[in-house]
């Protein structure tokens, strides 16, 4: 019986992963590296996924509680369109990454917030730490994706 | 001692005083970093190469932390052969594919390797071409380099891979010396693009990313006091954990691996080591020991023993300005925490690890030395780092990962950092403070200026070596990395410049920078006081200082008007400005716009920086590096302050430990690169910044409430 889905593909936690994160279950036994452990505390947001369409930290969320769900990485942004695809593209085109270790959950967030309540998207992105200094490409980036989904829409 | 200190001499130093112990080899022993020398022939004929089937292969000098050199790398290479550069397989430093290379440190990757570079890749485009001219029987001039191989005027044409004969075509280095590269092109736009699609695109870049399947995970016990002695692990309890693999124990350290991170987290909290002694400082003896006017006044107030400018100085006469800056210790905080797999041979003699390090080559030699193997026994394969910012140059997690994995040999060990470890194992940016006392000549320009600081150490990190090698070194030379950025680039008539280091509790190291950041902070601090007392504007006051100093002072007057020096702003508002030069090889000048929020706490409204970086191949990826720079700046100036509680690093997350977000970096934000002189080299860009952003965003907290900051964070 499948638990969950991940981008397109149907999840079974397998025996032993029950106890584990959402995050570690990702990572390390789905194989899906691009989202990343940065505190384990939920404070970084480097993990964040979106869960349903909504952002969620996975370094706290027992793999568990994304029963019945469906869980979106970055892995699974160009097949999903919309803004996550939108946001991969202001992402890239902006240059945002530096080491790029967080920007998996840059995008994430941004892509969650776009989704859900645009006009606040920017407040939301003070959750997500980048120790590069990319915020004011993130700035960028989030405008640029967020006009691109308001082009697409009228 | 000689009025200049660099890195290298006190490396030599340190070299000397190592070879005495050596004679002794034992495994406490320190181990240097290699310093080959970036354009020695031999080193870089091993850097670039063909495989069998034709794929040009480059092992990059450098690592990647964001900084964006494997782009240029590629672009260098690219350039030089006429290829594609998405046909070139790049890769980061593995010991066991190439010859040593020093640390990616030190802003210096494009100046001290794109040219040995580019000449290896020449070495490596003059021999294809030569085997081509065989095959089609012509001459190499006339060829013509194509996507895959060369073409004759008359079209016909030999492929690469039908050049490389039985095996990989190599260099050695007679055939780079004699390479003559051709001018480099002027950049393309996107030189990261490819390395950059793939870490959006999720694919795995970073050490844990590349952990194989079946990797168990590892952890250390950890002291709840700086250098606290293991005596007993107390494991027991541990090895009742659903997934618990193994305890290793070794003298001084004991480690849990466990089948999945979770199993592991729980066997670690059913431990219950015990701990004895260790440090019992908090934050009044940590300042008391980086006191500078304590260690001034034990001295008789005359000396330091570290001296960058020793001239005679009128003591007795009242000074312009005085003042005493403190800088408080940080943390690199890198959003990637530190983490290395390792496993071993079956038999136990042989290693390999991979992490994300900026020196793999010393990562070697240092687990060679504690794990008393050969050094070509331990292979160290580079990964991606996600951020480094100076935290990476010391191995740390490597021997853990090693010593962990030794004991379920040969099955893989993941060690990886918690954010609580990387707050409270790790060195940090040691903590600082200055005095600065300055006077003005009847002409209201410098007349006498003396700066004494003491701080933590940084190049002679406790991370590195032993406390008593710290106490040789520091007697033999200064530690540079404290003193980087101390001398200002201005005209300051007589002048004295000292410092003490102090060993601490708290390992520091190398950090974003090193001492530029603190450094430039008291100097801009004490000209914009003496620009005050002289009666004259903070940019005048600097530019009529700067004579000398062309390039500062243009980008001075660049970051002055992109920000509109001068303008009225509403009171509790105003601008500040910062400048240094950046290990005689960068400059650049910030100007800050600071409004005073209620209950004290500065904004930044603005931020205007122009730097002079030399020569560069990708103007965005230094202008993103500038950005960086302004926003740890922020960070430095606003929150940034690692405190000492009973005997430990006080914060262990980021709600203890606050980064700057986007909702603290201002919506104006601009950069400038300047041009610089005809046939200039290329300087550096990854740290420049910081110091003249930091000390901006200080002195235009300092005119907006007409005090000046004192102590960083401002308002802590």
């Amino acid at each position: 019986m499948n638990d969950f889905t991940v981008n397109t593909r149907p999840i079974t936690i397998p025996t032993g992963w029950e106890a584990e994160t959402l995050l570690d279950l990702l990572r390390f036994r789905l194989g899906l590296a691009g989202v990343r452990f940065g505190c384990g505390q939920g404070l970084c947001g480097a993990c964040t996924v979106l869960l349903d369409g909504q952002a969620v930290r996975a370094c706290t969320l027992p793999a568990t509680a994304a029963r019945g769900g469906h869980v979106l990485t970055v892995e699974g942004f160009v097949a999903a369109g919309g803004a996550p695809a939108a946001v991969l593209r202001a992402w890239s085109e902006a240059r945002v990454a530096q080491c790029g270790f967080c920007q998996s959950g840059q995008m994430a967030q941004a892509a969650a917030s776009l989704n859900d309540a645009p006009a606040t998207a920017e407040a939301a992105m003070s959750t997500v730490l980048c120790r590069c200094g990319t915020a004011p490409r993130v700035r960028q980036a989030l405008a640029q994706a967020r006009a691109d989904l308001a082009g697409r829409a009228s | 001692m000689a009025p200049h200190t660099s890195r290298r001499s006190a490396m030599r130093g340190l070299a000397l005083l190592a070879v005495a112990p050596l004679a002794t080899a034992c495994s406490a022993l320190p181990v240097l970093p290699p310093r080959p020398a970036p354009d020695a022939p031999d080193s870089a004929a091993g850097w670039v190469g063909m495989t069998p089937q034709g794929v040009i292969v480059v092992h990059a000098p450098r690592q990647e932390m964001g900084q964006g050199v494997l782009g240029a790398l590629r672009h260098i290479v690219a350039a030089e052969l006429d290829v594609p550069p998405e046909g070139i397989d790049l890769r980061l430093p593995a010991s066991d594919a190439m010859p040593p290379v020093r640390a990616t440190v030190g802003s210096e990757s494009l100046s001290l390797f794109a040219d040995p570079l580019a000449k290896a890749a020449a070495a490596l485009g003059t021999e294809l071409r030569r085997r081509a001219a065989q095959r089609l029987r012509t001459s190499p001039d006339v060829l013509r380099a194509t996507a895959d191989g060369f073409a004759t005027p008359d079209g016909r044409a030999v492929r690469r891979a039908d050049l490389a004969g039985d095996g990989p075509v190599t260099l050695d280095a007679a055939r780079v010396r004699e390479a003559t590269p051709r001018p480099m092109p002027p950049s393309p736009h996107k030189l990261t693009a490819l390395e950059t699609r793939a870490v959006l695109h999720g694919t795995p870049a970073f050490a844990a990313d590349l952990a194989p399947a079946g990797t168990l995970f590892g952890a250390m016990l950890r002291p709840p006091r700086l250098g606290a002695r293991l005596i007993d692990a107390g494991a027991a309890g541990a090895a009742t954990v659903p997934g618990f693999v193994a305890v290793a124990r070794g003298d001084g350290w004991a480690g849990v691996v466990a089948e999945r991170p979770g199993a592991l987290a729980a066997a670690l909290a059913r431990a219950e080591p015990v701990w004895q002694s260790g440090s019992d400082w908090g934050d009044a003896a940590l300042a008391a020991a980086v006191d500078v006017d304590a260690r001034l006044a034990a001295r008789g107030g005359a000396s330091l023993p570290h001296r960058l400018r020793d001239d005679a100085l009128d003591r007795d006469q009242p000074w312009d300005i005085d003042l005493r800056l403190d800088v408080p210790a940080a943390a690199h905080a890198a959003i990637e925490p530190r983490a290395a797999w390792a496993s071993w041979s079956a038999d136990r003699r042989r290693v390999e690890v991979s992490t994300g390090t900026q020196d793999a080559f010393f990562a070697r030699a240092v687990l060679a030395r504690r794990l008393g193997l050969a050094q070509e026994n331990v292979v160290l394969r580079s990964c991606r780092m996600g951020g480094a910012f100076g935290g990476r140059s010391i191995p740390l997690v490597e021997l853990e990962a090693a010593r962990l994995a030794h004991a379920v040999a040969p099955r893989p060990v993941l060690v990886q950092w918690s954010r609580a470890d990387e707050f409270r194992e790790a060195f940090h940016r040691p903590p600082s403070t200055h005095r600065i006392r300055a006077r003005l000549g009847p002409d209201g320009r410098i007349a006498a200026w003396w700066h004494a600081f003491c701080s933590g150490h940084v190049i002679f990190s406790a991370a590195a070596m032993p406390p008593w090698l710290q106490r040789s070194a520091n007697a033999v030379s200064g530690d540079s990395g404290i003193a980087r950025g101390a001398m200002p680039a201005y005209a300051l008539g007589q002048a004295r410049i000292e410092f003490a280091a102090v060993p601490l509790p708290m390992p520091t190291g190398p950090w974003r920078g090193l001492g530029a950041g603190p450094n430039a902070f008291a100097v801009e601090a004490a000209m914009d006081a003496l620009a005050a007392r002289a009666g004259q504007d903070p940019l005048a006051f600097r530019l009529a200082h700067l004579d000398g100093q062309p390039r500062l002072a243009a980008c001075l007057r660049r970051a002055a008007a992109m920000a509109g020096w001068g303008r009225t702003l509403p009171p509790g508002r105003a601008l500040g400005l910062g400048c240094a030069p950046y290990k005689e090889a960068s400059w650049a000048a910030t100007v800050a716009e600071v409004a005073m929020a209620p209950g004290g706490r500065p904004l930044v409204h603005g931020l205007w920086c122009a730097q002079d970086s030399g020569r560069v191949l990708d103007a965005d990826r230094v202008r993103a590096q500038m950005e960086g720079n302004m926003v740890w700046a922020i960070g430095s100036a606003l929150t940034e302050r690692l405190t000492l509680q009973d005997g430990a690093v006080s914060a262990a997350d980021f709600a203890e430990y606050r980064l700057p977000t986007l909702g603290d970096v201002p919506p104006v934000m601009e950069t400038a690169l300047m041009d610089p002189p005809a046939g200039m080299s290329f300087g550096n860009a990854g740290e420049t910044a910081f110091g003249p952003s930091l000390a901006a965003i200080a002195n235009a907290a300092s005119r907006a409430t007409a005090q000046r900051v004192t102590r960083l964070p401002i308002g802590a």
